[in-house]
């Protein structure tokens, strides 16, 4: 059976009240949602407690969900609702982005490709992700790291495509000015 | 009629706007070939584009799930 039709069968039947139906969902999904909420959060605690909230609140919510999205991305907009209300308290400014910051750094593009495979770079970026202003941060996330498609990501974050992709280009060119600041404080 | 080095300006500031949609596939022929020409000759854009590439390449390689190595209080 295609996994979708699969799919497509367990979120009927816990349309309709299945909970067994509806766990198979939940196991499903849930390591991938808390990752993707601990990397939203970066507190592993949160993104657990947001992760059962949601799974609560998708279960409620399970005889109204039309499937129009699919059920991992109804189920990471009820995530990131639950994250954001644990974050809502520490409100972030958004960054000044200067696209020319770096730019005096005349080698950074031009590193062997082994150093941008490395532990160390990709523990630079995770690093500088946790500093990006959260609206910034989700769409890189949804987009670079979860690989949802422009479309279901938007949905997701419940703008328009055109808003996301311009939102997720402001974070991605953020993430860079970051890193080139992180190259030119001597790293290697 | 704009100068060479507003002309110029105007073109990096055109190729930096459309660098995500490029590297998403979301920009079409003409413009795709239009930032491709325009980055051949500009050695700031071209620097630019690298490394903004490796920035969103970074990220995709964080998609397997975080491990406690690179959690921040580990790392940081």
């Amino acid at each position: 059976m295609a996994a979708e039709d699969d799919e497509d069968r367990l979120v009927q039947r816990a349309r309709d009240g299945d909970q067994d139906a509806f766990n198979v969902l939940a196991a499903r999904y849930s390591t991938r949602l808390r990752h993707t909420l601990y990397r939203v959060t970066r507190d592993c605690e949160a993104a657990a407690d947001a992760v059962q909230e949601a799974l609560l609140r998708a279960w409620r919510a399970m005889p109204r969900f039309e499937g129009r999205s699919r059920f991992y991305t109804w189920l990471t907009r009820i995530g990131l609702n639950e994250a954001y209300r644990g974050l809502r308290s520490a409100v972030e400014e958004p960054l000044e982005l200067d696209d020319r910051v770096g730019e005096h750094i005349p080698t950074w593009g031009n590193r062997p490709d082994s150093v941008f495979e490395s532990r160390e770079f990709l523990a630079a970026v995770e690093r500088a992700l946790g500093e990006l202003p959260i609206d910034y941060r989700v769409a890189v996330t949804l987009r670079d790291i979860e690989g949802l498609s422009l479309r279901e990501a938007a949905d997701v974050v419940g703008i328009g495509e055109r808003a996301f992709k311009s939102r997720l280009h402001r974070g991605r060119l953020a993430l860079r000015a970051m890193l080139d600041q992180y190259f030119e404080e001597g790293y290697m | 009629m704009l100068n060479p080095v507003k002309r110029h300006r105007e073109h990096c500031r055109e190729a930096r706007a459309s660098m995500s949609d490029f590297l998403d596939g979301e920009l079409d022929g003409p413009a795709a070939r239009r930032l491709r020409r325009h980055v051949r000759w500009c050695p700031s854009c071209q620097r630019f584009l690298a490394t903004f590439q490796r920035t969103v390449e970074g990220l995709r390689k964080l998609r397997q799930p975080p491990d406690d190595d690179l959690t921040p209080a580990a790392s940081g």
